[in-house]
């Protein structure tokens, strides 16, 4: 069994509306020094075979992620309940 | 005339466009469940507003897996005129017949508003029944109606006259880059927009501007 992992990040230059009202809340909280703060998502699953690059690539592209707009990274461990 | 307006688990406004098209214009229209393979004889197909599959992962991402998507793509293939309203518009985008993306308001909040529009394309089969460079009033109701493209992008697709809608001075509440609206396809026959045109199509609800997308189809489908 394999546990998989995404991470889906908005692009750079894409202007993280949510990051930023969080970014805000959080300089309220007191915390001051700080910037850039951005959201994204986290996606896990277990798969019965080691995923293939190429299969992750196209899970990346054409369902977890928008390419316009986002970038997806995969990590591969192994690991969950069969 | 005989439009399909699609319904996923979520939409809402189906009901809405199936009124304008059956008791204000007098067409037949039927509703289309996502999950059917055929088209049938219909010659203009509606992704009407609404949170199709919950709006989740990302809004409209998951209607590209739908069924009825593999038909539309072969309709639009053929030159079939398709309108995308709200989320309807928001589907075309992830399934790829249009380009760009939509993204969470600028203000993070979710709009219920009038918005003044400018027609910046008065020849597409969808607006046809404008004037160019119109002014009209259609109402909006999005939390992620912020219009995206790449720089360079954008600029082809201004090039092209691609951009069908935009936002006038003050309107573009929501930050969508170049105040853009609604767009169309290169060949022209896939228009989406964010604004509800089926909402403004009486003047008993507050304005009839959004009619004469629907009339326009219908004079284009007769001019066939």
């Amino acid at each position: 069994m394999w546990r998989v992992k995404a991470i889906v990040k908005l692009k750079e230059e894409v202007l993280d509306v949510q990051g930023r009202a969080v970014e805000t809340a959080m300089k309220q909280l007191g915390y001051q020094d700080v910037k850039d703060l951005r959201i994204g998502k986290y996606i896990e699953f277990v798969a019965g075979r080691e995923p293939e690059p190429g299969a992750l690539k196209n899970l990346g592209e054409n369902l977890f992620s928008n390419p316009i707009i986002e970038t997806v990274e995969f990590s591969v461990e192994p690991g969950g309940e069969p | 005339m005989k439009a399909g307006i699609v319904r996923f688990p979520g939409s809402n406004c189906d009901a809405d466009c199936f009124h304008v098209m059956a008791e204000v214009l007098g067409k037949k229209a039927v509703y289309l469940w996502h999950e059917e393979t055929s088209l049938h004889d219909l010659d203009l197909v509606v992704l009407p507003g609404g949170f199709a599959h919950g709006d989740y992962l990302r809004t409209g991402a998951m209607a590209k897996f739908s069924p009825i998507l593999r038909p539309i793509r072969e309709f639009a293939k053929r030159g079939g005129l398709i309108l995308g309203i709200c989320n309807g518009f928001q589907i075309l985008t992830e399934a790829g017949l249009l380009p760009g993306a939509l993204l969470r308001n600028l203000g993070q909040k979710f709009l219920c508003a009038w918005v003044d529009l400018r027609v910046d394309n008065h020849e597409t089969p969808f607006t046809r029944a404008y004037a160019k460079g119109e002014a009209v009033r259609m109402p909006i109701a999005h939390g992620e109606g912020r219009y995206y493209l790449p720089q360079e992008g954008l600029r082809e697709l201004e090039a092209n006259r691609q951009v069908v809608f935009r936002y006038a001075e003050g309107s573009n509440l929501n930050g969508s880059v170049g105040a853009v609206a609604g767009v169309c396809n290169a060949r022209g026959n896939v228009m989406g927009l964010m604004p509800h045109p089926e909402r403004c199509s009486e003047k008993a609800l507050g304005g009839e501007d959004g009619l004469r997308v629907f009339r326009s189809l219908e004079r284009s489908l007769a001019a066939v």
